[in-house]
Order: C-alpha cells, then sequence, then structure tokens
C-alpha cells in the first residue's frame, strides 16, 4: 500500500506502509517481531517447520504456513520455500530476525528481487560486514581501532608462521565468513599454530561452507563491549549506546547489560561516532550492532551483526526506544523516529538468558515439556518467551527458552531486582540455567563491575552452583522424608506401590 | 527466623566457599543411596536414617526443620529455605518444583540357568523400556550399557554383568515392563 501524504516543503512524501509481513524464524523472536508488528497495525505471518507446530509464534501470528519438517536446511533456512511462500500469500514484507537466514546477503537479494522489502540492511551491506576481512578493513578505514591481524586468508603452511610472529602471540584464527564466535581457535606458540589453522579451517567449512580463515591477535580476557546502531534511508544514522555482554560460556553470551561500567560518556560518544561512520561507509540502512573486544581503555574491532540481536532489549530498557517497531518503520521508508541528540541512557538493564542448558552437567542441553511456568513481574521486569504451560522444546533448535530483562535506576538496583526475578522464575518441566543466573548475580565481583569474558572460569562459579543445588536438595529430602510427610509424583506414578519405599512413608494429608 | 533468599547471603556463601577445604568425610554403614529427581534434573545422595544427615558431593549435611503452620523451615548451615505445598505443587522459597525421590536400585537380579552358561536379565523395576543399546550378536562385556529403562520420571541404565553375545533381546523401544520381566538374553559363547 502507497500513502500520499501532504507536500512536505515542496516534497511529496510517499511512505510505503507494510499490508503484511513474514516472520521468517522461531522462538522468542518470531513473538517479539510479531508484537512490534501488531502495534504498528501490520498483519503478521509465520512459518514454521512440523517440530514447531504447536508454537507459541503461530498461535500469534494471524496467518501461518507449515514448511514441513526435517533439519532447518528444508524450512527456515529453505530460500525456495519460503519465497515460494511469500508468493502465494502477497506477502509485501519480510523479517528475518536473528540466526537462521538473517545475515545472508543472498536471500535478501531474493527477498527483494521479488518486490519484498527485506527489514534489515540490504543485501550489499551484509555482504561487505559479513567477510571479516573486508569488514575490519572498512573499520580500518573510518579510523576504528582494530587488533593486529592478516589482511587476506591464511593456510596451514610456512608462510602462516611468518604472518603469526610478525602480529606476536598469541594469536586468533577467525573464520572469514564467521561469526557468533564460531570456528575460533587460539595458538599460544608457535608449535600450536598449525594444528589451531587447520581445526579452525575445518569447522568454518562445515559451519559457513568457507574454509577461509585469517589470524589476528588474540586479545585475553577482554571486555566484550558492543554498540547498536540504527539508520534510516535518508541518511540519519544514530547510535544507541554499548551493551557489555561479557558473562559468556565458549563465547556464547548469557548475561548482558546497558549501559557498560566500564565506558565513559566520552568513549561513547567517540565509539559510537566511529560505528556510524561506518554504517553510513556502507550505506548501512536499519538496525545493526557493531561488536568490540576492550581492555585497558582500548576498544578493538571484532564484528558487524547486520540484523536484531538476542539482547537489543536492554537497550530498549534503558533508551524507551522499540527496536524492532523503528526497525519496522525505517524499513517502510520513515525517518528515524528520534534523533542523536534525544537519546538518552536512563538507568541500567541485565537481560538473563533462560537457556536449556545444565550447569551441573557442564552446560548440555536438556528437554522436555513445560508442566508450569511460573513468570516474575514487578517494576522493570520482562521476560521475552515463547514458552507457555504445556509446551514441549523441540530438539532441533537452540536451547534459548526466554530473556529475562531487568531494568533499576542504578547497576546495583537492576541486579538486585534481576536476582530476585529470576529466583521467582520457574519453568517446571526442563532443567534449565536458572541457577547459574541465581549464583552470577550475587558474586561479588560481579558487583564490582571487574569482569571479563573469562569470568566463569575465574571465579569458579560451577561448583558453586552444584553445591547450592546440593543444599536444596538435601533441604527438600529432609522436609519430605524426615517429617514422613511425602509428595507422591504428580502423574501416573502407580509403580510406587511395588518400589520398596519405606513403609513408614505416609501421605501427605 | 532468618530471613531467606537475600542476595547477601548467597553472596557471603559464595565468598565462604572461596576459602573452604574439603576434606572428604567417612561415612558409616548406616548411609543409604537415593536416586533423585529435581526438576527433571536425576541426582543421588546418601542418607543416614538414624542421624538424619546426608551426604552429597563429599559434604555432609545436617538439615533442622522448624514447622510454622503449613510451611516447613529448612535450615542447612547459614542457610535456610521455605516448604510449602499448595494445589499439589511444591514450593521452594515460594518458587513451584518437582521433586522425587526413591532408593537407588537394587543389585541386578540374575537367573542363571544351571551350567547352561545363559544368563537372563530381568528389569530391577517396571517401568517404560526408552532406548535399547544392543543388537542380537553383539559381544558385550561385563559392564556395559544394555537399555534404558525410565521409571519415575527417571533414565535407569541397564548394566551388563557378566560378558557374552546378546542371545535374544525380549522387549522392544517403548514397551511398559514390570519388575522381574525378562529383558534380555546373554550368552557366555558365541552361537554356532
Amino acid at each position: 500500500m502507497i500513502d500520499k501524504e501532504k507536500p512536505f516543503l515542496g516534497y511529496s512524501v510517499i511512505t510505503i506502509v507494510f499490508d503484511k509481513l513474514l516472520i521468517a524464524n522461531r522462538g522468542e523472536i518470531a513473538v517479539r517481531v510479531i508484537r512490534a508488528a501488531k502495534s504498528l497495525g501490520i498483519e503478521t505471518v509465520a512459518i514454521y517447520s512440523d517440530q514447531d507446530k504447536s508454537s507459541k509464534h503461530i498461535q500469534l501470528a494471524d496467518e501461518s504456513v507449515s514448511l514441513g519438517g526435517g533439519p532447518a536446511s528444508k524450512n527456515y533456512l529453505n530460500i525456495e520455500k519460503i519465497i515460494e511462500v511469500a508468493q502465494v500469500l502477497n506477502i509485501d514484507s519480510l523479517h528475518p530476525g536473528y540466526g537462521f537466514l538473517s545475515e545472508s546477503s543472498e536471500f535478501a537479494h531474493a527477498i527483494t528481487e521479488q518486490g519484498i522489502t527485506w527489514v534489515g540492511p540490504n543485501s550489499k551491506s551484509i555482504k561487505l560486514l559479513g567477510d571479516k576481512i573486508t569488514a575490519r578493513d572498512l573499520a580500518e578505514k573510518v579510523g576504528i581501532p582494530t587488533t593486529k591481524g592478516s589482511d587476506k586468508p591464511v593456510q596451514a603452511t610456512e608462510e602462516a608462521y611468518e604472518v603469526a610472529e610478525k602480529i606476536g602471540y598469541p594469536v586468533i584464527v577467525k573464520a572469514r565468513a564467521g561469526g557468533g564466535g564460531m570456528g575460533m581457535q587460539v595458538a599460544y606458540a608457535k608449535e600450536e599454530l598449525l594444528p589451531a589453522i587447520e581445526k579452525s579451517t575445518k569447522q568454518s567449512l562445515a559451519a559457513f561452507g568457507n574454509p577461509e580463515v585469517f589470524i589476528e591477535k588474540y586479545i585475553e580476557n577482554p571486555r566484550h563491549i558492543e554498540i547498536q546502531f540504527i539508520a534510516d534511508s535518508k541518511g540519519n544514522i544514530v547510535h544507541l549506546g554499548e551493551r557489555e555482554c561479557s558473562i559468556q560460556r565458549r563465547h556464547q553470551k548469557l548475561v548482558e547489560e546497558a549501559t557498560s561500567v566500564a565506558i565513559t560518556d566520552e568513549e561513547r560518544k567517540q565509539i559510537g561516532g566511529l560505528v556510524k561512520k561506518l554504517a553510513k561507509e556502507v550505506q548501512y540502512v536499519n538496525a545493526g550492532t557493531a561488536e568490540f573486544l576492550y581492555k585497558d581503555g582500548q576498544f578493538y574491532f571484532n564484528e558487524v551483526n547486520t540484523r536484531i540481536q538476542v539482547e537489543h532489549p536492554v537497550t530498549e530498557m534503558i533508551t524507551g526506544v522499540d527496536l524492532v517497531q523503528e526497525q519496522l518503520k525505517v524499513a517502510m521508508g520513515n525517518k528515524l523516529s528520534f534523533r542523536q541528540n534525544e537519546i538518552k541512557f536512563n538507568g541500567h538493564a541485565i537481560e538473563m538468558r533462560i537457556n536449556a542448558e545444565d550447569p551441573l552437567t557442564n552446560f548440555t542441553p536438556t528437554f522436555g515439556t513445560v508442566r508450569q511456568l511460573s513468570i516474575p513481574g514487578g517494576p522493570g521486569v520482562r521476560f521475552d518467551t515463547h514458552l507457555y504451560s504445556g509446551y514441549t522444546i523441540p530438539r532441533d533448535y537452540d536451547s534459548l527458552l526466554g530473556k529475562l530483562i531487568v531494568w533499576g535506576r542504578t547497576r546495583k538496583e537492576s541486579i538486585v531486582r534481576a536476582f530476585h526475578a529470576v529466583s521467582e522464575l520457574a519453568i517446571v518441566g526442563i532443567p534449565t540455567n536458572h541457577a547459574f543466573h541465581r549464583v552470577t548475580l550475587a558474586n561479588k565481583r560481579f558487583h564490582s563491575g571487574d569482569i571479563n569474558t573469562n569470568f566463569i572460569t575465574e571465579e569458579n562459579i560451577i561448583p558453586y552452583i552444584r553445591e547450592a543445588f546440593n543444599r536444596r536438595v538435601a533441604a527438600l529430602f529432609a522436609n519430605q522424608f524426615m517429617t514422613r510427610k511425602v509428595f507422591l509424583p504428580i502423574r501416573e506414578q502407580s509403580n510406587w506401590k511395588t518400589t520398596a519405599l519405606a513403609e513408614s512413608v505416609k501421605r501427605w494429608s | 527466623m532468618m530471613s531467606k533468599g537475600t542476595i547477601e547471603r548467597s553472596m557471603e556463601a559464595q565468598e565462604k566457599k572461596k576459602s573452604e577445604k574439603i576434606k572428604p568425610p567417612t561415612l558409616s554403614k548406616d548411609f543409604l543411596p537415593y536416586d533423585i529427581n529435581l526438576n527433571g534434573r536425576n541426582m543421588s545422595l546418601l542418607f543416614n536414617k538414624n542421624t538424619g544427615e546426608i551426604s552429597m558431593d563429599d559434604k555432609v549435611y545436617r538439615p533442622v526443620i522448624e514447622s510454622i503452620g503449613k510451611d516447613n523451615i529448612v535450615i542447612i548451615g547459614d542457610h535456610s529455605y521455605k516448604i510449602s505445598k499448595s494445589e499439589g505443587t511444591i514450593y521452594l522459597d515460594g518458587r513451584p518444583i518437582e521433586f522425587t525421590f526413591i532408593p537407588s536400585l537394587p543389585k541386578l537380579k540374575r537367573k542363571t540357568s544351571g551350567g547352561s552358561s545363559v544368563e537372563q536379565v530381568n528389569a530391577p523395576l517396571p517401568g517404560i523400556v526408552v532406548e535399547i543399546l544392543v543388537k542380537i550378536g553383539d559381544k558385550i562385556e561385563e559392564g556395559q550399557k544394555l537399555l534404558t529403562l525410565e521409571a519415575m520420571k527417571m533414565q535407569n541404565e541397564i548394566i551388563s554383568q557378566s560378558s557374552g553375545y546378546i542371545d535374544r533381546i525380549l522387549v522392544k523401544s517403548s514397551d511398559q515392563v514390570n519388575t522381574d520381566d525378562p529383558l534380555i538374553v546373554i550368552k557366555k559363547h558365541k552361537t554356532v
């Protein structure tokens, strides 16, 4: 639909208004996008795999289409199939979410070719920034500090030693087409270099279909700081400050905050300005995030994510901006609804990723059915999730169950609120990483703000989680055994009678 | 009454743990094993019925229970937990949970028919066959996993107590079995 508005300063302003948005994703982000679209009066279409047939995004969308079963390559990653659906249902816009095809320049291109508006940067920007070597060159060009690195791909040959020596050990081997912390290998000394290159090459080929890798200086135990930005098609670019995502396990973020205790207003302004330059350099339109490593007052460029990120809500909490809604608006050709000087950072926000992973068994994925869901509330508490009571988690997808986001006037206030909010959150039926968050939020060093990406190891958090668990188990066991009261399992378990349970155990009256 | 679940208390406990040295305790024969399921997580503990002591991961806990109305307060060292029940659900510090326990499985019952070197593995408890990990003709070693039996929402691995060859498999996946139902027959020597 095209809206001809009244002439403005002599120009005729044309804005497209989306009628029907396809959400090419699943899980909590599909739910998040549907909500934003609804608030703008846009009709929503969900796609789903057989495994996801009882997923919440289908229930919330106005229409939904099955893409069949099998692995993601047959449905959520199947460009042809999604385009077919878009044609049949007369879709005029598509939001890719994060993961899956969100950073596929090929998909963005194919969608645009169909006359469908892609809610994200154009395929050219995605391609330029998706290539980690090109991205680093572009960053350098606009004055963003980078680590020393190879200016072209390296192979596991003698030549690599020369490159690594010039950079200086330790070095990190990264996938050219990579991102999200996958396929990276560290070499601390010469003898580790070739094995690291070989391993990274193998992983890169498997994960990204491109075996090319390159070398960079490895920054040990940095903070992870990233800058959110958004640009419209009129040339306006605004940065929305930083998020700190230093609490990670094997490069996977677990806790994110905004703002960071480490960054001064001056630093924010400076790095934010440079990120805007980079966005301008590639004629970026829509939302994106520039990721940095930060150590001893120095930023080092890492990568740009050309999509909405999982942890975008912490920025929303402190700026009051609905980022997904703003993504839709700028994709429709609207001007950004705020200017740089209107962005104020109010208070502090924390996001806890609630994953179906058990910290007691080295974070292995867990599965099950949500038998009961109890969600915390109160001022500044938000839970973005696709879970509902009775929902069974399919085994085929990532482990993110939801994001518990908490706001407070100060970092201290938001930590305390987050601790009590996560203590209330109950997802009965599926072991989660819930206890990890409780313990992290009550960690003295976390409170001090002296954190880095190696925090979980340095603080030796896992044994403490185990002990906290054991104490609770001991309390529950004692309560039920020693008081001679027992709660029988809720379901069918008639076989209790036949198990040699102590006769002294009585039913709770 | 101690205040429960505060962030300060949790922080103190973490700090304390840092300087703590754990010496594995010597446990008396009175400690008996129990299998626990907490929110779908399988764990185990040792419980001394006479003293009320509970041992997990080389630590001994001595819970003290105080009843207040329909709630119980369980105190373990510096920590206290409120345990209550409402509408059939257990609440731990106000959070709904699922908690079940059973005494750990007794040793597998075996039936050796005379000197025929045939051994039958029977179900030690009632449950559902989740997964069969061997097939007919497989050579197996003592201690090898044969199948998984789910009972009380817990996955129990049935382990072979002898070496030999799988002669017959008498159940299939998702079969419901009762105590002493035959599951698998193992032969000492390969059938020619």
